[in-house]
């Protein structure tokens, strides 16, 4: 159901309008905690919930414009499914949050090897020996231009790499 | 005399050996990441920023600008040989450059090109070095009234010059500053949603949230789009420099292309992209072969090339002289100053005169380097242009990845580079675009910050009562009433021609 409504552009203006209403009223209402102040004497929350009211208003302006031409846009032509490569690009972020996760816990060598690994692992279709050399290549490249070259401060893992 | 004094101090600043090394590795990196699609100089610079940190600031300065017009240059090999523009600012390029390719001449092509980019570049930089110091001059009359009101002035020109709606430009400058009110409140001290966590009290820094936005998001399209590299032109590229005919139909196109490339590249929000449109169209107006214009002119090079290298130096004016970023590669540069203790603004270039009149000489140097360098080596560019983007796309992330923690050597610096990553690609996929975004979070704090210190005055009509501050909300406004109207004008016809057609 996702996948279709993300197809239509004007689905889509309409599903960004309510998003960044949400936006809108959270900062208004969050920015409330802060002294808000008057014109006279803004406080710090002053202009999170000025910004909070423009958010508000230029959603709305979006949405309504959205709705008000929604018959015309209905029979756009989708545009052709990306769903193959939306899982390579979920497939994508996943690893990199996972070595975010990992990198301070078991060193940014181990780390490096296994990200560029896996990443090739998910988005090509070549053979295993050319992940691996890819793999082992760029982290021999990471060591000496950000270790030896730059003196960067790169997290050691448990085994001293 | 005051110039060339000047001048030739800043000739001791950027001949020094340390100097001449990081403009030469600027402007090379640069040209690297022009040909590669993928990885532009806004996240580049942000990735560089860490290793800057050592550096003396000219030093760092001088390398970071070298990446932008590196980038440039380089942006006009990936245009003429693939058909796929390495930059925003080479599109056009794409449009003669590939046609002349394909009928036998890459060669002069690309060295109209090389020269274009070496004059405009060169012409901007006499007109930053004139005009920086007079406009600096005429913003020590500044107050905080004006400066609210130019960096309303500066956000609205990009919301009115974006390429999409204006109102999904101006909910995207919002969102920018509102994303800057995180950490600590400019004037009273307040910490503001930083949800307790120490990493926020400072707020986001531009660097990871520019990585995300225009690096990790620019890939992740690709990846879901499943882009490969083009067929690479494969014939020998010979005759790289121009001949005497092609030097005489692309004269007047270089000498135009310098000209609006500088002055509109001033103009907040215009940057390479849009100069190179204005250019090329320009060119095609006045040419008495308008007809030749996207089959292979040579003018169609010459042109749109001098305009984006210009566009470079007339961006660094509003920049240098009023601590305005006109574009989001120089709010990534306003970072790298603020980085280094150096504050851009009027009182810049007398405080800093060694590092304003190094920077200047530094561009000179680096746009003669760039001739020279770009003409041999273009068989080089060729070979990485060959790179499989599958190989090439990790590589990226792991750039940006070490980039974003070297910043601090803190990991949330890295997860918030990925969740700005997320949402620059789904921004990229509701076609809202990045560039406001970024502008709205720079200018965020001189907005918030100059608003609060005009309220000071006691009169919350001060705005309207000071000349240089009328003059630029009477703009602001203007451009913001246009823009709407243009929006609304320009659905309405398309509401039109759906209804007219069967």
């Amino acid at each position: 159901m996702f996948e279709g409504i993300l197809l239509k552009k004007g689905h889509q203006n309409l599903i960004a309008s309510i998003f960044w209403l949400m936006i809108g009223l959270l900062l208004s209402i969050w920015s409330t905690r802060y002294q808000v102040g008057g014109l006279l004497q803004p406080g710090p929350g002053f202009l999170p919930f000025g910004l909070g009211l423009a958010l508000i208003f230029l959603s709305v302006f979006l949405f309504l414009r959205e709705a008000r031409e929604h018959p015309t846009t209905a029979h756009e032509a989708p545009i052709p499914s990306l769903a193959r490569g939306r899982k390579k690009m979920a497939y994508t972020v996943l690893i990199l949050l996972l070595v975010t996760f990992l990198f301070e816990k078991i060193g940014y060598l181990f780390t490096i090897f296994f990200f560029i690994s896996s990443l090739m692992w998910g988005v090509t279709s070549r053979g295993w020996r050319t992940i691996l050399l890819v793999a082992l290549c760029s982290t021999l490249c990471i060591y000496f231009l950000f270790v030896l070259l730059l003196k960067q401060q790169l997290p050691i893992g448990p085994l001293g790499v | 005399m005051d110039i060339l004094n000047n001048l030739s101090n800043g000739a001791s600043v950027a001949l020094s050996a340390s100097n001449l090394l990081m403009c030469f590795l600027g402007v090379l990196i640069g040209t690297l990441i022009g040909v590669l699609p993928g990885l532009g100089p806004i996240a580049t610079i942000s990735i560089l920023l860490p290793i800057s940190f050592d550096m003396e600031p000219v030093t760092a300065i001088i390398m970071l600008c070298g990446v932008y017009y590196g980038a440039m240059y380089g942006g006009s090999t990936t245009s003429i040989l693939v058909n796929i523009p390495g930059e925003v600012a080479s599109i056009v390029t794409c449009l003669d450059g590939y046609q002349m390719a394909r009928q036998g001449r890459a060669g002069p092509a690309l060295g109209m090109s090389a020269f274009g980019s070496f004059i405009g570049g060169t012409v901007s930089i006499v007109g930053l070095m004139l005009v920086a110091p007079m406009l600096a001059r005429f913003a020590l009359r500044f107050g905080p009234p004006e400066f609210f009101a130019l960096a309303l002035l500066g956000l609205t020109m990009v919301t009115y010059l974006s390429a999409g709606s204006v109102v999904k430009a101006w909910i995207m400058a919002v969102a920018g500053i509102a994303i800057s009110t995180i950490g600590m409140d400019p004037v009273g001290g307040v910490t503001r949603f930083t949800l307790g966590r120490i990493t926020l009290m400072d707020g986001l820094g531009i660097a990871p949230v520019s990585m995300g936005i225009f690096g990790i998001a620019e890939v992740l399209t690709n990846i879901e789009e499943g882009i490969s590299r083009q067929e690479v032109f494969q014939a020998k590229i010979t005759g790289l420099f121009p001949t005497l005919k092609d030097w005489a139909d692309s004269k007047w196109a270089i000498i135009r292309g310098a000209l609006i490339g500088f002055f509109f590249g001033i103009i907040p929000g215009a940057g390479g992209g849009i100069t190179t449109f204005m250019a090329y169209g320009v060119e095609k107006r006045l040419s008495k072969y308008p007809e030749k214009f996207g089959k292979g002119a040579i003018e169609g090079v010459a042109s749109p090339e001098t305009a984006n290298n210009a566009a470079v130096s007339g961006g660094l004016v509003p920049l240098i002289s009023l601590g305005i970023p006109p574009n989001a590669v120089m709010a990534v540069l306003v970072g790298a100053f603020i980085i280094h203790g150096i504050q851009p603004g009027p009182l810049f270039i007398g405080r800093h005169p060694d590092l304003f009149w190094g920077l200047i000489t530094s561009m000179y140097i680096g746009n003669a380097m760039l001739l020279v360098l770009n003409l041999p080596l273009i068989g080089i560019w060729i070979r990485i242009l060959k790179i499989p983007y599958d190989i090439l796309s990790p590589l990226i992330f792991l750039f940006c990845f070490l980039g974003a923690y070297g910043l601090n050597n803190n990991i949330y610096e890295v997860l918030i580079m990925i969740l700005f990553g997320i949402f620059g690609y789904f921004t990229r996929k509701f076609e809202f675009e990045g560039a406001p975004f970024l502008l709205g979070m720079v200018l965020g704090p001189i907005i918030e910050m100059h608003f609060r210190q005009s309220l000071l005055y006691g009169d919350p009509l001060i705005f309207f009562k000071r000349s240089i501050s009328v003059v630029f909300l009477s703009i602001s406004l203007f451009l913001l009433i246009t823009g709407f109207f243009r929006t609304f004008k320009k659905k309405r016809e398309q509401l039109q021609r759906a209804l007219e057609e069967p």
